[in-house]
């Protein structure tokens, strides 16, 4: 991988400026909201600045923040659970004559790819992203989700997996993504 | 090269970054296995996904922020107690040569930081020419040095800025205090015979050239002005929902003219002044502004008429929820102090007035709030009108259920302009989870609305776009299919047990009339029908007023529609609390008939007329 091996000085503003667009990409892409993602990064950034002096010195500075931005996506995920539902899929009575879809919404790849990604486990969607968006390698793989180097294949191959079968699901069904 | 090694250098080889002889390995490797061929179609279609940049306001809110503010402030605090480490560390960094390597060297404390913009520019992002790009000097770079001086100017202006805030609001707190909230003004004089109380009876109250009017359903005696003509009554003016105990129903409303909110009572007995809820000077262009809208909307009785909350700017400094007692006594803010571009909207009394929730228009997000009595405290439920969805959707509707063990608040959030319900949500103040998501992720609907007596404690009747009707139960416990359609307008009856609706398309102001009854399910009442005025239930949830080409029609529940002959097209329908009469305005005046048209009478001849009101005088 192709990398600047030079400055040294590091500041809050210049580490933001630095990672705000593949911290918030990624955490987007994790989340799936826009609105969300912001939330998430503004929470990563904060909880970095302040743990800096806590900081791993055995860990790059991008494992580091992505290893935040990951715990953090993953607290929100997790805080979504907590949320009640209704049993929108149990309903005795639908109506009968349902009005097509506009379509306008008719989906294109980048929907479906976003679709499977956000049925996947979160894990595994992690995983996946890190490899492809953020050109992590095993090693930095490991270190961000904090799992062993030997564990990263296995979770790229079932990311792999889960990926594929979402992804044909939303293409033959034209599910929503 | 094995489908192992090949597999570890996909993603390297997808982002073009390998050498020409390790990519040639990894291309004749690919060439004949077709499992790490799927490989890279699965990695590319990730790869390809495009890039998403954060907001330009991201950098301020995380910079602005209280939690940034604070870390400042550590390492301003820092720096004061270790000078000498500060400058003996920036000795040693001078003298070594920089660190170059693929880690942070460790820093134990925030010595190491600066946290102001540095000097030279950072180094351009690398780009792969597919937008993807990814920081340069990622991995590297050492934290050294900081410039705490100029930390500690920014932790001052920090501090004054704080201080002047802190004071505005203390001031403005002063001075909202120390105005007199109640002022007992004499009752207008009058042109007519007025100065109450007026005659025992039913009376219709409207709004007409900027004038609160009160007419006897017997007519057709002339209407008497509860306003006198130097006022400008508002829209939003407010009925309280019961009696007092003299049986005499208050009335609540804002004076353009002065900006002050004043009671009277629907008998003409007085006009009380509570007092500014506009700046000085405010003019139509503040009034038509959403802090504007929101003081004229923010007018709201409790349930047993004793108290009225209303939102108010007296200064400009910002506006606040106020509660006052129906007879003047006891103002005072409960939403906090007031803070510029900040206001309260859809405040909503509790069944038993124990609480008062309310939402907080601020910056472009609104946040929902609740506010105990007992105690006097106020809570924040949710920072989001849409927890989970667009950060800019606002509260539409706001209501508690009627569920005293189990208070809840429900509310439906949508985009701004109103065109668009995206969820609706209630919050269990006793219960957890306290959130719950009424409606599915991505789901929208076109026309909402919310009656406490539908469903056990309350519920939502819904139109969902590219689904119908339905009908929710605000505690979460029943989502019921009702009829399929696209609605552009949905409203309970007063009894919560039916439902009208109106089927159009987007952009129309006709559509085809339904009605939903529990006995005979969804029935078309007639086509073209007018959104304005809305169709009107009566309180039995029998019949329903509405107007057809320029035609006013009393149907029943099942769709026979009757004529009534005398009242033309209306352009304002009310029921009577009994459902014994009915008012009706019109572009000639006032009539008020029995339902089926009969024994009307004219009870005012002027056009225009708005918002009619049935109120009794003992």
């Amino acid at each position: 991988m192709a990398r600047v091996e030079s400055e040294t000085t590091w500041s809050f503003e210049r580490i933001y400026e630095e990672f705000k667009t593949p911290i918030y990409n990624y955490i987007y892409h994790l989340v799936g909201n826009r609105e969300q993602a912001d939330d998430l990064t503004q929470d990563t950034f904060l909880k970095a600045f302040k743990a800096l002096p806590k900081m791993d010195s055995n860990l790059k500075l991008s494992a580091w923040l992505y290893r935040i931005a990951t715990n953090t996506a993953y607290d929100a995920l997790r805080r979504r659970k907590l949320i009640a539902w209704l049993p929108w899929q149990d309903l005795d009575h639908e109506p009968a004559d349902v009005e097509s879809a506009d379509p306008q919404e008719t989906i294109g790849t980048t929907e479906l790819v976003r679709g499977a990604l956000k049925r996947m486990p979160a894990q595994y969607r992690a995983a996946l992203l890190l490899y492809t968006q953020e050109g992590f390698s095993y090693g930095e793989i490991a270190q961000t989700l904090s799992i062993a180097e030997s564990g990263v294949k296995m979770y790229l191959s079932r990311a792999r997996q889960s990926f594929r079968e979402h992804f044909r699901a939303l293409e033959q069904g034209g599910a929503r993504a | 090269m094995n489908c192992d090694r090949a597999g570890e250098l996909l993603g390297t080889y997808l982002r073009d970054e390998l050498t020409a002889s390790t990519r040639a390995e990894v291309q004749a490797h690919l060439d004949h296995c077709a499992p790490c061929r799927a490989d890279l179609d699965t990695y590319r279609l990730v790869f390809e996904l495009p890039r998403v940049e954060p907001s330009a306001a991201l950098h301020d809110r995380i910079f602005s922020s209280p939690e940034f503010q604070e870390i400042a402030r550590a390492v301003s605090l820092h720096h004061s107690l270790n000078t000498d480490e500060r400058l003996t560390e920036s000795r040693s960094s001078a003298d070594r040569p920089a660190p170059v390597g693929d880690k942070i060297s460790a820093n134990s404390a925030y010595s190491h930081l600066k946290i102001v913009r540095p000097s030279v520019p950072p180094p351009h992002a690398v780009s792969n020419g597919n937008g993807h790009h990814r920081p340069a000097g990622v991995a590297q770079g050492a934290i050294r040095r900081i410039d705490w001086q100029r930390a500690a100017l920014r932790l001052a202006v920090a501090a004054a800025v704080l201080v002047l805030v802190l004071g505005s609001a203390l001031a403005a707190k002063n001075l909202l205090q120390t105005q007199p909230t109640t002022a007992r003004t004499p009752s207008f004089v009058l042109s007519g015979p007025v100065n109450g109380p007026l005659a025992a009876g039913n009376r219709v109250v409207y709004l007409h050239d900027g004038r609160l009017w009160s007419a006897p359903e017997s007519g057709p005696q002339i209407r008497l002005p509860l306003t006198n003509e130097q006022v400008m009554v508002a829209p939003g003016w407010a009925v309280a929902p019961a009696a007092d105990s003299a049986g005499v129903h208050h009335l609540a409303y804002i004076d353009l003219k002065t900006g002050t909110l004043h009671i009277i009572q629907t008998d003409d007995r007085g006009d009380l002044t509570v007092g500014r809820v506009a700046p000085s000077g405010a003019n139509a262009a503040f009034w038509q502004g959403d802090e504007g809208k929101a003081i004229l909307a923010g007018l709201a009785w409790a349930p047993d008429a004793r108290q009225l909350a209303f939102v108010a700017d007296r200064d400009g400094a910002g506006a606040a929820l106020w509660v006052v007692n129906a007879d003047g006594s006891a103002s005072r803010p409960v939403s906090g102090a007031a803070t510029p571009g900040a206001w309260p909207v859809l405040p909503a009394w509790a069944s038993d007035g124990s609480n008062l929730a309310f939402a907080l228009a601020q910056n472009g997000v609104t946040s929902i709030w609740d506010y105990t009595f007992d105690g006097n405290q106020r809570h924040l439920l949710e920072q989001r009108a849409s927890p989970q969805g667009n950060v800019s959707d606002v509260v539409h509707g706001l209501f508690w259920t009627t569920d005293t063990l189990n208070p809840t608040i429900t509310w439906s959030a949508g985009t701004p302009d109103g065109k668009v319900i995206t969820g609706l949500w209630s919050y269990r103040l006793n219960q957890t989870p306290h959130l719950v998501h009424l409606t599915p992720l991505g789901a929208s609907f076109s026309a909402v609305d919310y009656s406490q007596q539908a469903g056990a404690t309350g519920a939502w009747l819904v139109g969902q776009i590219g689904v119908g009707l339905r009908s929710i139960h605000a505690d979460g416990s029943a989502v019921n299919g009702l009829a399929s359609g696209r609605m552009a307008v949905v409203r309970w009856s007063p009894d919560g047990s039916s439902a009208l609706y109106l089927v159009a398309d987007p952009g129309s102001t006709i559509g085809t009339l339904w009605t939903w009854t529990p006995l005979l399910g969804q029935r078309q009442v007639a086509e073209d029908v007018a959104f304005a005025p809305l169709p009107a239930w009566s309180p039995d949830a029998e019949h329903l007023l509405y107007v057809l080409n320029g035609q006013t029609l009393n149907a029943t529940a099942g769709g026979n529609s009757e004529p009534l002959s005398a009242v033309g097209t209306a352009t304002a329908l009310s029921w009577s609390p009994d459902g014994g009469r009915v008012a009706v305005a019109n572009a000639k005046g006032v009539v008020v008939s029995n339902p089926d048209g009969s024994a009307s009478t004219q009870i005012d001849n002027v056009g225009g007329v708005s918002g009619l009101v049935w109120t009794a005088v003992p």
